[in-house]
């Protein structure tokens, strides 16, 4: 038990810190690397909740591919140090602020006092429901429609990208 | 399973069939491709035959593919709705000289308005919040992508990426939303989510936050204030078949969706088979206050802002946002009535909306604008069409004997009978400010001359016939209201919820 | 009354619509027949109004019975078969006249069929013109004859678009202004009167004679009768706040039409832009619907909130009075001069109505029908003389008498009529409503008397700059009033001087029926709140 709080404070400080961090690198590049370096701590964060298949996506899709992808958009676009757009403080981003305040303190409230209520779920299911196996089964039956449905939103979305790419050049 | 999954199948006919279409309109256009209309007439054959199949549905009440889809009388209602539009927009599409000059990209437009249809005809019977997102989702790419279809200006391009942003951005909080649903009641569908809620009582600020952000979701779908902003210039920016197209349809799948996630999740499923139709909610929830503020922001910022608009579509984006206003009060009264009054009205606002922007559309074709000052003198250039202008807005203003009338009639009907008066009244003042601004485009098209070129505007007689097509029922459905109401009384029953 | 198997209130609605469909097929070219056809049609119209008001049984009383109203036609308009939840919808084609809306249906006929001829130099879209003329003249009918509250709200709400377009397009320099201001003004008081519509129908329950069920209803006749409010629905009950603010919602609603102060401010532009013959319209018709609509709904079906509010609905018709005998006397345009005594003389109506005594009432109902002719003809008068010197300036004018002798002699009967002379119907109707007030509101009675003081003022001061004096030099070649102009001025003229001579012609009609009303005000109140 304790080995596992130990586990879980290091990789939520750790994600903590490279999201932070990320955010404010002026050069992109070494912001893309900090999200990546967030990326495996959220998978790590998975991992102690049972959940190995969505770790293991995590970081094939997201890490890898997706990560890969922005890396070579920004060398392509050989971005520079990122200028600072506007310094001053203006109402627009008090009233942002204010209201990510009032959400996260709304959270807060939730995860502090709500937690009574909630659906347990016991450790064996949750070891079940991590696998592949499971996943895997519950894809192609119960979920087998929404699993299909995606194939034509992503024949929707080619459709769409060949539309934009022929837009140009008329 | 398999024998499920079947079974399943045969209930998913229409949606089948768009498939199929979408995916003939892809080869279609690959063997007659360029310069062909050839993919609008499939496209058109396949919602002919998914909006009959879906009739053919009518009175079939369950949940297919493991509950993630409801077939039921309000999800039929609307796979009605949305294949009627989705039929009378690729009727435009053949006339409008935007869609026509572009032909050689006419496969992609006519696949991607059947994606859209498919999306929302999901979107009408999603009963997981799953498929609700799915749903969503392959409507909102489609149309993203349509909205920058043809000019190639920087108006449209602006439009379509400030579209995509909002739509991410109201996705996201959507969907965070939905997670602390799940959370909270550990259910994906919506008749889990209402076990759940009816079994045990659950912390009532996480649901009023996750409430909150899921009707940010919505509330982008149907343009509520303040969601709106992407609208105007979408509206403006988007082709005009694709505008009346997402001011109809769009805005009807948002609503269905809407008003089955709320009423069946979020309503006493022991109460509501009441004879008085009259609702409760789970737990005292009173979600409905939320969405009255909603309403009175999204009627009166719509309408006061159109007073000022110039351009004619960015005047029916901000009417379109107030018109969902006028439909939120319906959902607001929390009884059946009030769900019966949304159907009327959006029967209603088929026709006469269309009915405007079809003729925008055809003026625009002529004169190559879409400026309220070029309609100036209209009423002598083009004497029908000016009158069939000026019954689809005395109807969007709800004067009678139009349809638009009754639309408004049953909205207050409900919402007097629910008491909630200071809203009805609200309602009515709206009314009479949004008659100014319709008004306005009257008052071009007949007190004022022409200027410059006085020439009269000839018409094709199909072009003409497609008006009649939508000024009849306008008209007729004014003064005989009775199979307008009696449909809409048959649609409001829900899958498992009486 | 059947004619062809259709009754003769909806022929006498509904032939102007044929004649606008008639209208609208006729060639463009064919000018002759655009003009003739609405003549024609509206000729028809008086004809049957007069069948209707001599063949009126002027014994029965009507106001809230169905067996006192005549010329009844009764069919099923929509009915909507009900799930348990939403109940049965059943609107009813319920058309019927009694005394109160005889008079109305005969004075409508009439200025119709006057506006049509003073029309007939209209030049712009004339085809268009003439259709929206008749699509009004079906509207107002309608609403004279209906007794079902939806079909009379249909009707209230297809006069506003001819309307608008009446006073647009034909109109004067400032006709979009006053053309909109006059649409969205009514607007506003037909949303107030909608919603309380509605929750009149939630409220008013009777029961189907063929299957037993308990349905709502818009038939007025059951609202009037308190028997038939649900209890614990919204305006069940006597004197509860609910039915005084739906009394209000609806008394604004017709206000406006009237109009009353402070809702009066559209009529002058709209009168002083409007063309001659919609001018005569909106005076000799138009604004009855309001003080029609306060006798008609809102008295008989909110006795107990008419009684309550009966002493500001006198201060009221003071204000109006007053104020518009005031406001007509700074005037130097003569068309708006008569636009103020119109809301001067519509005063003398509401005093009469808030008489709440036989004699006012009387009174009140036939000022509206002698207002309704006596302005017709005042505007009939402007119009003849705007025609000839495009100038409406009382000022620039002087000594007219000698160059048009026969007009300055029709234009003398408008004004002393208009003022009240005795011998002339204007008088009757107006003494009618001052006695009967005087018994209810003496203060506010002896107060209004001076509105008769200043209209003799301003209407002799007018008649004295135009047509005595020094004749104007500018205008000695003006022709005099010619025959076409005569045509639509005698008619008026006559039943002016005949009704001053034999108001029995007119007051019998109206008597039981308004007798009955005063009954139903009377005993529907509270006893503690009759005064």
């Amino acid at each position: 038990m304790i080995l596992e709080s130990i586990v879980f404070y290091s990789l939520a400080v750790a994600s903590v810190g490279s999201a932070l961090l990320m955010v404010t690198r002026r050069n992109p590049v070494i912001a893309a690397l900090y999200l990546i370096l967030n990326f495996f701590c959220l998978a790590g964060l998975y991992l102690t909740l049972q959940a190995q298949f969505i770790a293991v996506i995590h970081i094939l899709v997201y890490a890898g591919a997706i990560m890969v992808l922005f890396l070579f958009v920004i060398m392509l676009l050989n971005l520079g140090d990122e200028r600072k757009l506007s310094d001053a403080i203006s109402p627009r981003k008090i009233i942002a602020g204010g209201l990510s305040l009032a959400l996260l303190l709304e959270l807060l409230s939730i995860f502090v006092t709500g937690t009574e209520g909630l659906p347990e779920y016991n450790a064996d299911q949750a070891l079940q429901v991590g696998t592949v196996e499971y996943i895997g089964k519950q894809l192609f039956t119960k979920f087998l429609f929404p699993f299909e449905v995606t194939s034509i939103l992503l024949l929707a979305a080619i459709i769409g990208a060949i539309l934009l790419a022929k837009k140009k050049p008329d | 399973m398999v024998e499920q999954l079947l079974q399943s199948l045969s209930r998913f006919l229409p949606e089948t069939t768009l498939t199929v279409a979408l995916c003939s309109t892809v080869v279609v256009s690959l063997f007659l491709g360029r310069k062909s209309q050839a993919t609008l007439f499939v496209a058109l054959a396949g919602l002919v035959l998914a909006t009959w199949f879906s009739f053919d549905q009518m009175g079939v009440s369950e949940t297919i593919f493991s509950g993630m889809v409801a077939v039921d009388p309000f999800s039929v209602f609307f796979k009605l709705l949305v294949g009627l539009s989705a039929i009378l927009i690729l009727l435009f599409s053949l006339y409008s000289s935007e869609v026509q000059s572009t032909l050689h990209r006419a496969g992609e437009y006519s696949a991607l308005i059947l994606a859209m249809a498919l999306g929302m005809f999901l979107m009408a019977g999603a009963s997981n919040l799953l498929m609700m997102v799915l749903a969503i989702e392959l409507t909102s790419l489609s149309s993203y992508i349509l909205a920058g279809y043809t000019r190639e200006a920087s108006d449209s391009s602006e439009a379509s990426l400030k579209y995509i942003i909002y739509g991410a951005v109201s996705t996201g909080v959507m969907l965070y939303g939905i997670s602390i649903l799940y959370g909270l009641t550990g259910a994906t569908d919506f008749y889990g989510i209402n076990r759940a809620l009816t079994e045990e009582s659950v912390n009532s600020v996480a649901l009023l936050v996750s409430i909150i952000m899921i009707l940010v979701g919505f509330g982008y779908k149907i343009s509520a204030v303040p969601f709106h902003f992407w609208t105007p210039d979408v509206y403006e920016g988007a082709p005009i078949t694709i505008t009346a197209f997402l001011s109809v349809a769009s805005k009807a799948a948002g609503f269905a969706l809407m008003m089955r996630f709320f009423k069946v999740s979020f309503i006493d499923a022991n109460a509501v088979g009441l004879p008085t139709g009259v609702w409760t909610s789970l737990q005292g929830f009173e979600w409905n206050k939320i969405v009255a503020i909603l309403s009175v922001l999204t009627m009166t910022l719509g309408n006061l802002v159109a007073v000022w608009q110039n351009n004619l579509k960015r005047l029916l984006a901000y009417s379109s946002i107030a018109h969902a206003g006028y439909m939120l009060m319906g959902v607001v009264v929390l009884s059946d009535k009030g769900l019966a009054a949304v159907l009327i009205y959006f029967m209603v606002y088929l026709f006469m909306n269309l009915g405007a922007f079809y003729v925008v559309m055809l003026v625009a074709n002529k004169t190559g604008s879409e400026d309220i000052d070029s309609y100036k003198g209209l009423g002598h250039r083009s004497p029908l069409v000016s009158v069939a202008m000026v019954i689809f807005f005395i109807s969007l203003a709800g004067l009678p004997p139009t349809a638009g009338f009754i639309g408004k009639l049953f909205l207050f009907a409900a919402l007097l009978d629910a008491t909630w008066i200071w809203l009805a009244v609200v309602g009515a003042l709206n009314s009479v400010v949004s008659l100014y601004y319709y008004v306005r485009v009257v008052r071009n098209m007949f007190l004022r001359d022409p200027e410059g070129n006085a020439e009269p505007i000839l018409f094709s007689t199909p072009q003409l016939a497609i008006v009649m097509l939508l000024l009849l029922p306008t008209l007729f459905f004014g003064l005989f209201y009775s199979p307008m109401v009696e449909l809409a009384n048959a649609s409001v029953m829900m899958f498992g919820i009486r | 009354m059947e004619l062809l198997g259709i009754g003769i209130l909806t022929w006498i609605t509904f032939l102007p619509i044929i004649g606008m469909v008639a209208v609208l097929i006729v060639p463009k070219e064919n000018q002759g027949a655009v003009k003739w056809l609405p003549l024609v049609i509206t000729g028809v119209q008086v004809v049957l109004a007069v069948i209707i008001f001599f063949n009126f049984n002027r014994g029965m009383a009507g106001i809230n019975t169905l067996e006192g109203m005549q010329f009844v036609e009764k069919g099923t308009w929509i009915d909507i078969k009900g799930v348990p939840w939403f109940g049965r919808i059943v609107v009813e084609y319920f058309m019927g006249v009694d005394g109160l809306s005889v008079s109305m249906v005969l004075l409508t006929a009439l200025i119709s069929f006057i506006a049509v001829i003073a029309s007939w130099n209209i030049e712009k879209s004339l085809k268009g013109y003439m259709a929206m003329l008749l699509l009004l003249d079906t509207g107002m009918m309608g609403v004279f004859v209906a007794l079902d509250f939806f079909l009379f709200y249909v009707f209230w709400e297809v006069m506003l678009l001819p309307m608008y377009f009446l006073i647009g397009v034909w109109g004067g320099p400032r006709r979009e202004y006053a053309a909109i201001k006059f649409f969205l003004y009514t607007l506003l008081g037909s949303v107030l009167m909608l919603l309380a519509m509605i929750a009149l129908y939630f409220s008013v329950t009777v029961l189907d004679p063929s299957t037993g069920e308990k349905i709502y209803t818009f038939n007025m006749l059951a609202m009037m009768d308190p028997a038939n409010f649900e209890p614990g629905s919204l305006l069940a009950g006597v004197g509860t706040q609910w039915r005084y603010i739906a009394y209000v919602a609806l008394f604004i609603g017709f206000a406006i039409k009237v109009p009353i102060f402070p809702f009066h401010t559209w009529l002058p532009d709209a009168h002083v832009e409007a063309p001659t013959a919609i001018s005569v319209i909106l005076a000799g018709v138009l604004l009855k619907m309001g003080t029609y609509g306060i006798l008609r709904i809102s008295y008989p079906i909110f006795p107990d909130a008419a009684n309550y509010f009966v002493v500001p609905l006198a201060i009221l018709a003071l204000i109006n009075i007053v104020y518009g005998a005031l406001c007509a006397m700074a005037q130097t345009d003569l068309k708006k001069l008569i636009a103020y005594s119109s809301v001067s003389h519509m005063g003398v109506v509401l005093l009469g109505m808030a008489a709440m005594n036989t004699q006012g009432m009387v009174g009140a109902v036939f000022q509206m029908f002698n207002h309704g002719t006596i302005t017709a003809m005042l505007f009939l008068i402007v119009g003849v003389i705007y025609d000839r010197a495009h100038t409406r300036d009382i000022d620039s004018f002087g000594g007219l008498a000698i160059t048009m002798p026969k007009y300055t002699g029709i234009m003398t009967v408008a004004f002393f009529a208009a003022l009240g002379l005795p011998g002339l119907s204007g008088f009757i109707s107006e003494a009618f409503s001052f006695l009967g007030a005087f018994q209810t509101h003496r203060v506010i009675t002896i107060l209004s008397t001076a509105g008769i003081v200043l209209t003799a003022a301003y209407m002799l001061w007018a008649l004295q700059r135009m047509f005595l004096g020094q004749p104007n030099e500018k205008w000695a070649g003006l022709p005099d009033i010619n025959g076409r102009e005569l045509s639509a001025l005698v008619p008026l003229a006559i039943i002016v001087i005949v009704l001053g001579v034999y108001p029995g012609l007119m007051i019998d009609v109206l008597t039981s029926s308004l007798n009955h009303l005063v009954e139903v005000v009377k005993t529907g109140a509270p006893v503690a709140l009759v005064p």
